[in-house]
């Protein structure tokens, strides 16, 4: 089955570079010049992914996720940006949106990072899909998966356990923005530590 | 002249007193003396007439009555009585008040002028005779002492009239006087109101005058002028005033013109700053502002308040008095005035009287935008720039990996060969932007330094283990050997400080000849302070660009090696937040010396054992 798959992206050079980078048989892109063109035909018809672009000069990209979520779509959401600071991440995450391209991108990496969500996202995830993750990945992409539908409480859960399975800056940070956005500051601080620690 | 009129006043009150007293005891007296003539007057009278009664019947006893009185002794009597009887006559006609009166009176002198003719004939007469005519005579006599009696009576009839006439007279005459009282009474009143009126008009009212004159000169009205002709007292007080009102106009004159030319001064001065400048007083409003200042407001729809951003430490510095004088640019508050930012460092210095009280804040906004463009420029340039660069540079390397995968249609060789060369190379150009990036990255969050506490001896070894990396063209670099053993525990991020000194140390391999050598030592330059050097054996930087050398983006000219010039001054602001300090060294021709003093905490650390030793 064909996934149908958005870019919105106000640069006319990225949007074609990525429609190449994705094109393959079992995609099919569309594309959106900015969020008001975007918001027109997501209300006209359905996606499986959407790619945004976060600075755009008209509606930028986390203007145009909250008009989006304003309907009730939740429609799985990857955002490419140059780059990502804490805050626009934590803003992201409010919208249930979780993962992250940064500038610039790799055909590998752009394909990597699709198929992941979209298999993520896919309702009727096979067995042999899943046998292929890992314990951490899979409890990541649980996690992933709740956080996307806002359910940050069972997501902590998840995440708790794949930082269990494999103590990961990855899964510290999500734990720790998880928490900030609640309100839990100190909880939140120490899982920060725990994720620059390990970096460190 | 105000003496004489006061005095003319009392004296004329004085004189209607006199006047009206002096009347009422002439009226009083007048009355007492007129009652007291009549009363006088017809006692007299009437005694008269009793007199002359009692001498005709004495005389009648003793001449014509049976008695034993000899002839010289009746002539005694008739001497005495007739006497008597003449004085009372007298005294009738002097008492005579009117014709009728006198009348009688002549009537009965004429009847005791018989009488006594009567009665001298008598006495003429011999002892003998007199008792033979005794009777003849007695007869005679009666007569006139009938004559006499009616017409004594008739008199005390008259005078009884008169003294009847006379009490009725001074019954009447009192009700007369207390009418004539009363009017002049009514006169004196009239007389005292009027002298009471001139007095006011005369004396109260330029005193009033005055009082109101000197309230408005009190209320600051100095053009008032107190209007007197008089030439009194009074006058010469007005004018007097008049003067003290003009010496005061002149004296405000003389220092409005003072203060009007201080304003100017001061007004023109201000007016000439291209700054805006404000002066709150203590309600916390904007009293006074120069031209640029209102011509900021206006941009912002403003009137007597400050800019929003600038009012919180206005306030602040008005409460407390003091000054608030930032000279970082990073205290520049950002306004956007026409579309277009503008950086405002605000300057606020309290104004105080000579009581030493702050009464005032002066608000002097600097334009920092040309500084704050200039600084922004080199921070945010790398920020911008760098993502600004990314997006095309995304788009490229996207097309040219898509291209090599070769999805979209086989490459031939030599197209091949070009596109991979196109890919190196953009990707070598992410390479370099990241590495900005970092930089960047690293600067900006400068602030938010992880302490810890690091030794000295394995930071360097670190720094210089990881120089290897950087080594080529038989360049190399060593730690100085003669390095003090006894190196001490130091606070640092060492993330950052290794990143200070990485910096140093490539920047030193970079300047150095080929075969050259780059020396990194380390020693207390004091009891707190710990300097950690690389030295190098490059060409040396010229005295006059040795301080330019740690500002961003600076290169010093003629300088051959490629960078953005962005490490040096990194190095420093990581070496300055950590307190320290970062100086250079160099004579042109003798390489160059970078140093980095950082401080020493208190507690020294035991010795450590090994010695390093890198060739």
């Amino acid at each position: 089955m064909k996934k149908n798959i958005l870019i919105v992206d106000d640069e006319e050079n990225i949007r074609l570079a990525l429609r190449y980078a994705l094109m393959t048989d079992q995609v099919e892109v569309s594309e959106a010049d900015g969020g008001a063109n975007a918001l027109e035909l997501t209300g006209k018809s359905s996606f499986d992914l959407i790619l945004l672009d976060l600075r755009m000069p008209q509606m930028d990209g986390l203007t145009f996720l909250s008009l989006l979520r304003a309907r009730n779509n939740r429609i799985p959401v990857i955002l490419i940006s140059a780059y990502t600071t804490t805050d626009i991440a934590l803003d992201a995450i409010k919208h249930g949106v979780i993962d992250f391209l940064a500038k610039p991108v790799t055909p590998p990496q752009i394909r990597d990072v699709v198929s992941e969500v979209l298999q993520r996202h896919c309702d009727s995830v096979s067995d042999e899909d899943s046998s292929r993750l890992n314990p951490f990945q899979l409890k990541m992409s649980q996690a992933k998966r709740m956080i996307n539908h806002l359910d940050f409480e069972n997501a902590k859960m998840s995440l708790v356990d794949a930082v269990k399975n494999e103590n990961r800056q990855e899964a510290n940070l999500l734990i720790a923005m998880l928490y900030e956005i609640e309100g839990d500051f100190v909880k939140a601080e120490e899982y920060y530590g725990s994720a620059t620690t390990r970096r460190a | 002249m105000l003496r004489w009129r006061l005095s003319l006043g009392f004296v004329l009150l004085l004189g209607i007193f006199l006047t009206a007293g002096g009347y009422s005891i002439f009226l009083f007296q007048s009355l007492s003396s007129s009652v007291n003539s009549v009363l006088t007057k017809n006692y007299e009278s009437i005694r008269a007439v009793h007199r002359l009664r009692v001498s005709t019947a004495t005389l009648n006893a003793g001449f014509l009555g049976d008695n034993e009185m000899s002839g010289s002794q009746k002539v005694d009597l008739f001497r005495v009585r007739s006497e008597v009887m003449k004085r009372s006559l007298d005294t009738l006609r002097i008492n005579a008040s009117s014709p009728a009166e006198a009348q009688a009176v002549e009537m009965i002198s004429k009847d005791v002028d018989s009488y006594n003719k009567v009665i001298s004939a008598l006495i003429a007469l011999s002892e003998s005779e007199t008792v033979k005519r005794r009777g003849e005579f007695a007869r005679r006599v009666s007569v006139y002492v009938l004559a006499i009696t009616t017409n004594g009576e008739n008199l005390v009839l008259i005078n009884e009239q008169t003294l009847k006439k006379s009490a009725a007279e001074a019954r009447a005459k009192p009700k007369e006087y207390a009418w004539a009282m009363v009017n002049m009474l009514v006169i004196c009143s009239i007389i005292s109101a009027f002298a009471f009126y001139w007095m006011g008009k005369s004396i109260l009212a330029p005193i009033r005058e005055l009082t109101t004159s000197a309230q408005m000169i009190g209320d600051g009205n100095l053009d008032h002028q107190v209007v007197s002709e008089s030439q009194d007292e009074l006058g010469n007080l007005a004018r007097t005033f008049n003067g003290m009102a003009e010496k005061l106009r002149a004296y405000r004159d003389a220092a409005a013109s003072k203060m009007s030319r201080l304003n100017q001064t001061f007004e023109t001065t201000l007016a000439s700053f291209p700054d805006p400048i404000y002066f709150l007083y203590d309600n916390g409003q904007v009293t006074m502002a120069n031209p640029a200042a209102v011509n900021l407001n206006g941009k912002f729809d403003l009137h007597n308040k400050l800019p929003i951003d600038f009012a919180e430490h206005a306030e602040r510095a008005l409460a407390s008095g003091t000054n608030y004088l930032p000279d970082s640019l990073k205290d520049a508050i950002c306004l956007r005035v026409d579309n277009q930012e503008k950086f405002y460092l605000p300057r606020i210095v309290g104004l105080t009287d000579n009581t030493k009280t702050n009464f005032a804040v002066a608000v002097i906004l600097e334009d920092v935008t040309g500084f704050r463009l200039v600084d922004d420029m080199k921070t945010n340039m790398l920020g911008t720039v760098s993502h600004e660069l990314k997006t095309p540079l995304t788009s490229i390397r996207l097309v040219l990996y898509i291209l090599l995968e070769e999805s979209i249609g086989q490459l031939s060789d030599q197209q091949k060969s070009l596109v991979e060369a196109a890919r190196n190379d953009s990707d070598r150009l992410l390479a370099m932007l990241n590495d900005l990036l970092d930089l960047t990255r690293l600067e900006s969050s400068l602030p938010s330094m992880i302490m810890e506490s690091a030794s000295a001896r394995e930071l360097l070894d670190e720094c210089v283990s990881n120089a290897a990396s950087l080594i080529h063209d038989n360049k190399k670099v060593y730690l100085d050997p003669s390095i003090n053993a006894d190196l001490p525990l130091l606070m640092m991020d060492r993330l950052r400080i290794r990143h200070a000194i990485g910096n140093l140390i490539s920047n030193a391999v970079k300047f150095s000849p080929e075969n050259g050598k780059v020396k990194v030592t380390a020693n207390y330059v004091s009891e707190n302070s710990f300097r950690i050097s690389v030295v190098d054996e490059g060409p040396g930087i010229p005295k006059e660009y040795q301080h330019k050398v740690f500002e961003k983006f600076y290169r010093a000219p003629g300088q051959k090696i490629q960078g953005a010039g962005l490490g040096l001054s990194i190095a420093r602001e990581i070496v300055e937040a950590h307190g320290g300090r970062m100086g250079l060294i160099s004579e042109l021709g003798k390489g160059s010396e970078f140093y980095i003093d950082l401080p020493v905490p208190k507690r020294k650390v035991e010795k450590n054992e090994k010695e390093y030793s890198y060739s």
